[in-house]
């Protein structure tokens, strides 16, 4: 039995992303922070749908955790990751907090890519696999309101791209999954327009769908890709002007 | 999807699970509320069924094997053949081998399965020297006689209940050659066929045959078979070469006629006086045919298993065959036993005595002769054994196996949920 790891899979976006794949057939390996609700996750989806699940707690920002996590995953059968994690964090603390600039990079960027690492060399090994990562539409262009996220994120996007480019040849799909705003708890304290947000349940079977397909870079929803279009195309002078 | 033993004796709806590493396992084993581990189900009842079951078959890895001190290390899926092949060219054998070289390493632990020699070397797991136990709660706990004793002793014949068994070292031993001397001797009557096996304890394996159609007066006769390991070993004949299982799935073939038939005619065979066997041929004769269950209709076979202490061995065995016939049920295969003394696990089965084994195709008239078969067994002191029972009531139980009140204690320690139950714990209140 081969499984879907889902990394952050305790998030909203995780657990629709859970049960999309599980209603899909997919054996599902919950991976998240937290044991208790990775484990009541795992156990919802054995309940409903026909398929194996376990559940492993892993917090990317624990080096040590994620090198007993590299010596088990040695021993699993894993066709494929979904990473869903993210920290937003706070664009003001983190300004006066070390700590939470910390917290944001590492937990969006540099410690990711350990994990990360960890699997494409199981990948490499195993010469068969897939990713589908979450990155934002905040890492295409830096604004102030949460320009450390937007900064991490952007370096995942790069880091990316690398990767990909190197694993196109053993052919292991990489799709990178820019998304804008979607209703969870991690945005829940934002202002947004309704008409900007999604739900997490309509973007997780999009994921989906497009990790699916294999592709390379999407937008979710689909319109953030004409919209970051044109604010990537604001000059700068003007840019550095507008309250975003 | 339905999952019945090795025996069809009984069914149950379950969902099996099977891990390929240990890792996997006990990943998966943490989302259960309820499970049950189960070898390669070779027992002949309900103690590896429950709703969940998780299999321990691929898990079947021989570790470590020192050929100069004989300590092997296993995963506990590995199984009797699987074993003795890799063993048995370097002169070592398990000091212990059950009747079916399916049985894996786990299963012969939570059986606490014994052999032709238990007068020799007492039962399987008298020789482990050491085994790993995921628990309910998801440690690893190592047992050995010097560390969690206690487990270790409840884990052995515990019948799965106190975690699932991951790996196992075991020592084996050494032996002149993998090719036995057998030898086959009549006996006339019970009397004669307990003082036959009583004067041969020297051979290093020994059996009874028991004739099931002889008449009330003659009842016991049969056929002693012994075997000792050969001194010279006849290189060519080192690795006994494992014949493919005959198949015979016919069930008719096996009715009271056919029993009677064979009767009469398997007793020639011993005029053969000493001929050389090799191992497997010794061992495992059911293994020779493919699926011999299936000759046992539809509905399985049943096996009545029970030990008797020495001083009540020939009344007991007596009244127990004579009280089958009364009820006019066809005793397929008689076998009979030498026990040694038993050993310290909590559900120990053996007694120093003789052990008696009956097969009968499965029918619903034998609840009641089974019951009365309790009460004499209860009556001369003896056991049910329960890797054979299927259906043995928890007060019979209780008094069998009065330890019971131990093992409940460790399983409320390391179990405290109940995890691990089978259909067979939930029936004798384990």
């Amino acid at each position: 039995m081969s499984y879907v790891a889902i990394l952050g899979a305790t998030g909203d976006i995780g657990i629709e992303l859970a049960n999309t794949y599980a209603s899909h057939g997919h054996a599902v390996m919950v991976i998240g922070r937290n044991t208790a609700a990775a484990k009541t996750l795992s156990k919802q989806l054995m309940a409903q749908y026909p398929i194996k699940s376990m559940h492993l707690t892993l917090d990317v920002n624990d080096t040590g955790a994620i090198k007993v996590f590299k010596r088990d995953i040695q021993q699993l059968d894993i066709k494929g990751v979904v990473s869903v994690v993210g920290y937003l964090g706070d664009q003001q603390k983190a300004e006066s907090s070390d700590q939470e600039t910390q917290l944001i990079i590492n937990t969006n960027f540099s410690s990711l890519t350990f994990v990360i690492q960890v699997f494409s060399q199981y990948f490499k090994t195993k010469k068969s696999g897939f990713f589908a990562i979450i990155t934002s539409v905040a890492g295409d262009r830096g604004k102030k309101s949460n320009y450390t996220y937007g900064a991490a994120k952007a370096g995942l996007s790069t880091y990316l791209s690398g990767l990909r480019n190197q694993l196109s040849g053993l052919n292991i799909p990489l799709t990178e999954i820019k998304l804008g705003y979607v209703k969870t708890k991690m945005s829940q304290d934002k202002q947004i327009s309704k008409y900007l947000s999604a739900e997490p349940k309509e973007i997780a079977q999009l994921i989906y769908k497009n990790q699916q397909k294999n592709k390379n870079i999407v937008y979710l929803p689909l319109k953030w890709y004409w919209i970051m279009k044109v604010i990537k195309s604001i000059p700068e002078f003007v840019f550095k002007k507008i309250n975003l | 999807m339905k999952i019945s033993n090795w025996a069809h004796n009984t069914s149950h709806d379950a969902e099996l699970i099977s891990p390929t590493s240990v890792v996997e396992l006990k990943l998966l084993v943490a989302n259960y509320d309820q499970i049950i581990t189960q070898g390669n189900q070779a027992n002949y009842n309900d103690c590896a069924l429950a709703e969940k079951i998780i299999t321990t078959k691929q898990l079947n890895k021989i570790t470590e094997f020192n050929p100069d001190t004989g300590i092997i290390t296993c995963q506990s899926g590995v199984n009797i053949k699987q074993l003795l092949t890799h063993i048995t060219p370097q002169k070592w054998l398990l000091p212990v081998i059950p009747g079916t070289y399916e049985a894996t390493i786990g299963g012969a632990i939570a059986s606490d399965v014994h052999g032709k020699n238990h007068y020799h070397f007492g039962s399987f797991t008298e020789h482990v020297l050491s085994l790993s136990l995921l628990t309910a709660q998801g440690q690893i706990i190592q047992c050995d006689r010097s560390q969690h004793h206690d487990l270790l002793l409840n884990t052995c014949g515990g019948m799965g209940l106190t975690g699932i068994v991951l790996s196992v070292t075991i020592q084996l031993i050494k032996i002149s050659s993998s090719q036995l001397v057998s030898k086959q001797i009549k006996t006339t009557s019970l009397k004669n066929t307990l003082l036959t096996m009583e004067q041969h304890t020297h051979e290093d394996y020994m059996v009874a045959w028991i004739n099931g159609s002889s008449s009330k007066e003659q009842m016991g006769l049969g056929i002693v078979n012994l075997a000792s390991h050969s001194d010279q070993d006849k290189q060519t004949a080192a690795v006994a070469p494992i014949k493919k299982p005959m198949s015979l799935p016919i069930s008719w073939l096996l009715n009271p006629i056919t029993q009677r038939l064979f009767n009469w005619f398997y007793p020639f065979k011993a005029r053969y006086k000493i001929k050389h066997v090799d191992l497997f041929t010794f061992f495992f004769p059911l293994n020779k045919i493919k699926d011999a269950k299936v000759l046992y209709g539809k509905k399985g076979v049943t096996q009545y298993q029970c030990v008797f202490p020495q001083e009540h061995s020939y009344d007991g065995i007596l009244e127990l065959l004579l009280l089958v016939k009364k009820f006019k049920q066809t005793m397929y295969l008689i076998s009979m036993k030498k026990m040694g003394p038993a050993n310290k696990n909590t559900f120990s089965f053996p007694l120093k005595g003789y052990t008696l084994a009956i097969d009968f195709k499965m029918d619903q008239r034998l609840k009641e002769l089974f019951t009365q078969m309790d009460e004499t067994v209860t009556k001369y002191c003896g056991k049910v054994y329960l890797c054979k029972n299927r259906r043995i009531s928890k007060e019979v139980f209780q008094k069998h196996y009065p330890q019971y009140v131990n093992f409940k204690q460790v399983k409320q320690q390391v179990d405290p949920q109940g995890k691990f139950q089978s259909l067979l714990s939930q029936r004798l209140g384990l």
